[in-house]
């Protein structure tokens, strides 16, 4: 039977058998990812459509390895392989067949994993840790993008030491997102520039930043009738994200809402988190935002609503994504160092969930 | 004109573009900056400034205010052009507030020299300086009176100088000979001023000569110029570009007389220390009654007095139509909600010139009041300094910190293993040398024991050889003696055939004595031959 099916209904001990006593770790009964990272994970990510049937998970993990799971309809998840890297690793992304996995890291280096020989060859190097890295599949070139903190952007071949192309950036990199023929970089210094990707990487333009306080993650999304990349959704660091149309028809078309934000305990101040990931659904092109509240919400920008929030986890929330048919939603529960080496609680342990999400995530009926 | 070598005439160039700073500038920091500002040494300078971002972040020390004055002494000295460019004021700001609560810098100098650095770039350092004195923060330290003096002198408030100067003196702030000597050399400004300003311009009179740009006299139709060109000119020097040197301030005490309350107590003394002043100063509360409170613009009319207006001004009507408004509420303070500069961002629009800020404003603790919201994260890590960092960058300096410790650990480590090993092998060739030293001591041992043995043995071998040799002699001796005796016995058996008359025994004494007088006399040796010299004596003797 397929779990991750049309309905939501399903019961997580008819997977695992016994349900977890301890609830908070788990606090929306979700599919555990089996043998999840010892440390901290940054990112999770699905391989693309191109195999139906079959369905990779990988993972970037503080503990300096990247893993990969195969996610099996019926929701059990089989550790198929991983690599480590000298250091931390910061991002992940998949290349567009499938085959291959690339791996950005603190040790300054990036790396394509071939998932077939499972062998793992650097291709990228830069001066500082890299926080980025993407494919890029064009019509006359592909290539991978990393961003790094040596505030730099290049593009590589992935058979040469050399860099295809080096772009400056104003500040460190702190989040990019690739959809061809865009991409967006947000740094440092609420930095924001839109690149196209057309024949040759090339600034489209900078945007004055829509936001207060950091760029924290950003997410391209399409155009629902032309399927073009038309927009970004961007987190801060200050519990705000900012849907930014590239071209906007009108001036409203822009705006910002708040998320990750609690009623706190004493006399009835707000607390505010950072919004540390946002994914966009495949189908629906509704958003999911997790944070370091320990909480995901999805949220429905055409018609500025929100359409869930999760209860509370334990942890906060590092890293989510969507697989390529829309009906699972990953995410990961680990520290995020928000409250810096003094409220990193070796006891609590990161985990990934799966969740069944379809129909969560269909747009907002009331208004359309 | 000779070329200045390279630096040199780089500042040279370029002087009017730097801040000068009272206790100067280094020269080597100095051409550093003023190198093209994408050159090497520019990403140098960047990337020290990132070094000192993360340094404020990640250190983890008792004594966090040395990684903030490093950087703030680091950047006065990098950033020439002060104001801005290198964020010193923010720099300032933020140092300030966070340390405010710290009883143990309150009295730190490199706490105070931040203050002081921080009333250099006010508009208004007195505020500062009160504030200082009022929470007692500096109160110790010389460095605190002379800034606060020297920013008076300046205004031409010698009184008050004098009295903060004495005021330093009285509380023996440290160093104290230096604050005296300061306090000297300021009386010795204060009189000579007192005294120019009484006799204006002699000493003009001594040294007067040509200036440039200056007009010269003229006389005559022609218009002639005299060849006593300085004294013609002195008398136009006024339009000219002034080559005296004089304070602002002296001329100033001439124009006008200044008002002397002389039932005010003596100025000299300072206002008690309350200690009340809790809350910051904001200047629009010290400086409450000369600020004009904003009303609503298009109401507001001029306060005039009708007997005051002038005829022509009025074009020719001798009463205003207009009626004039006399302000019901002047109590009445509605305050325009005032934008605070964006911390750690020059993203937006720069900041408008003239704009009067608040000197203490962002030094003043922020209150958090309860309807505003919370950050939940550690907002002032991550907004530490001039710059951003992210979460991850805050993790990741951690992580190399710990790597680099990991790194230093295991190369102690090996360090130390090497050491070990060293240590062994050396406790090794010491213990085989020592093993060597007694095996020799031991060949020594045998060897002189070898020596003895043999020395004893061939004793022995000797005395036996001697034994041996004296019972030969003694065995041939007797031998010897027998055959003399019995060859003697013969003679004498054969005389005593002829002579028996004669005195046997002593003849037989006589012959025996002879025969050993023959062996001696011929040293016979006892050897192999002694048979036959025997034999030989024998026969000879027969």
């Amino acid at each position: 039977m397929s779990i991750f099916g049309g309905s939501n209904s399903f019961n997580q001990s008819s997977v695992f058998g016994a349900t977890a006593t301890n609830t908070k770790y788990n606090a929306m009964s979700d599919i555990e990812v089996a043998s999840p990272p010892d440390d901290s994970v940054s990112c999770v990510k699905f391989s693309p459509g191109t195999l139906p049937s079959l369905t990779f998970l990988v993972a970037g993990s503080w503990d300096h390895n990247v893993r990969c799971w195969e996610v099996q309809q019926s929701g059990q998840t089989i550790p198929k392989a991983q690599q480590t890297h000298q250091g931390p690793v910061l991002d992940v992304d998949w290349s567009d067949d499938g085959t291959k996995v690339f791996t950005a890291s603190c040790d300054k280096t990036a790396k394509m994993w071939d998932l077939n020989s499972n062998q793992a060859i650097q291709i990228a190097q830069h001066d500082a840790p890299i926080k980025t890295v993407h494919w890029i599949k064009a019509p006359n070139y592909s290539c991978v993008m990393t961003g790094s903190w040596d505030k730099t952007l290049k593009f590589w071949d992935t058979r040469s030491s050399n860099p295809i192309l080096s772009i400056q950036l104003p500040e460190r990199c702190y989040c990019a997102d690739v959809r061809y023929p865009m991409a967006v970089v947000g740094t440092a210094g609420r930095g924001l520039i839109i690149y196209q990707l057309e024949n040759q990487p090339q600034e489209f333009k900078r945007i004055e930043s829509p936001l207060k306080y950091q760029h924290r993650c950003v997410s391209i999304f399409h155009d629902k009738k032309t399927n073009a990349p038309t927009g970004f959704a961007l987190g801060s660091i200050e519990g705000r994200v900012a849907i930014h149309y590239v071209n906007p028809t009108s001036p409203k078309d822009n705006f910002t809402f708040k998320c990750h934000r609690a009623n706190g305990t004493t006399n009835g101040m707000q607390d505010i988190f950072a919004v540390n990931d946002i994914s966009f659904h495949p189908a629906h092109g509704t958003l999911s935002t997790v944070g370091s509240d320990g909480r995901f919400s999805f949220w429905d920008k055409d018609a500025r609503t929100k359409l869930k929030t999760s209860e509370q986890f334990d942890l906060p929330l590092t890293s989510c994504n969507f697989n390529a048919q829309g009906n699972i939603f990953a995410y990961a529960t680990s520290y995020d160092w928000s409250k810096g080496h003094e409220g990193f609680d070796t006891n609590l342990k990161p985990h990934i969930f799966l969740r069944s999400c379809f129909d969560e995530l269909k747009p907002s009926m009331k208004k359309s | 004109m000779s070329e200045a070598p390279g630096s040199a005439s780089e500042w040279e160039l370029s002087k009017e573009n730097i801040q000068p700073l009272r206790q100067g500038r280094k020269f080597a920091s100095l051409s550093a900056a003023l190198k093209p500002h994408d050159g090497d040494e520019w990403s140098k300078i960047k990337e020290e400034k990132q070094l000192f971002e993360e340094e404020l972040r990640t250190y983890s020390g008792d004594d966090p205010l040395d990684v903030w004055h490093r950087y703030i002494v680091w950047t006065e000295q990098t950033y020439l052009k002060g104001g801005k460019d290198g964020s010193l004021s923010v720099l300032l700001e933020k140092c300030l507030a966070q340390f405010q609560k710290v009883e143990k810098y309150k009295n730190d100098e490199r706490y105070i020299d931040c203050w002081i650095k921080y009333a250099n770039c006010c508009i208004e350092p007195q505020t500062i300086f009160v504030f200082m004195y009022d929470q007692n923060i500096g109160s110790q330290w010389a460095c605190f009176y002379e800034s606060w003096a020297w920013h008076l002198e300046q205004l031409g408030n010698f009184q008050r100088a004098n009295s903060i100067l004495q005021e330093g003196i009285s509380r023996e702030a440290q160093p104290l000979e230096r604050l005296k000597r300061n306090y000297g050399e300021f009386q010795m400004r204060v009189a000579r001023v007192m005294v120019s300003s009484e006799v204006p311009d002699t000493s003009e009179e001594v040294e007067v000569q040509r200036s440039a740009l200056g007009h010269l006299k003229t006389t005559g139709k022609r218009s002639h110029v005299s060849s006593d060109r300085v004294n013609s000119l002195k008398a136009a020097s006024q339009g000219g570009l002034g080559t005296k040197g004089k304070p602002l301030h002296q001329q100033r005490g001439q124009m006008f007389q200044v008002f002397n309350d002389e039932n005010q107590a003596p100025v000299h003394s300072l206002p008690p220390q309350t200690g009340e002043w809790q809350s910051l100063p904001q200047r629009s509360v010290i400086n409450k009654e000369n600020d004009q409170k904003p009303g609503a613009w298009t109401k507001a009319r001029v306060p005039q007095k009708s007997g005051v207006v002038p005829f022509h001004a009025v074009g020719g009507q001798s009463q205003p139509t207009f009626s004039v408004l006399e302000e019901d509420n002047p109590d009445l303070h509605i305050f325009t909600p005032r934008k605070v500069g964006d911390i750690g961002s020059q993203v937006l629009s720069a900041r408008k010139p003239g704009k009067q800020m608040d000197p203490l404003l962002h030094v003043r603790m922020a209150v958090p009041s309860n309807s505003e919201p919370q950050p939940m994260y550690c907002k002032e890590k991550i907004y530490a300094g001039t710059g951003e960092f992210s979460f991850e960058e805050l993790r990741a300096a951690r992580w190399r910190k710990k790597m680099e410790m990991q790194v230093l650990e295991t190369e102690q480590k090996e360090m130390k293993r090497l050491r070990e090993e060293l240590e062994q092998q050396k406790k090794m060739i010491s213990e085989q040398s020592e093993m060597i030293k007694r095996q020799r001591e031991q060949l020594q041992l045998d060897h002189e024991k070898m020596i003895l043995e043999y020395q004893q043995q061939s004793q022995i071998r000797q005395i036996e050889l001697d034994r041996k040799n004296n019972s030969q002699i003694q065995q041939q001796q007797e031998v010897l003696e027998r055959s003399i005796d019995s060859h003697l016995q013969q003679q004498i058996n054969s005389q005593t055939s002829f002579q028996v008359m004669q005195d046997t025994p002593s003849s037989n004494l006589n012959s025996r004595y002879y025969a050993v007088c023959v062996r001696i006399t011929y040293c016979i040796p006892f050897d192999s031959t002694q048979k036959g010299l025997s034999n030989g004596t024998i026969n000879r003797l027969k």
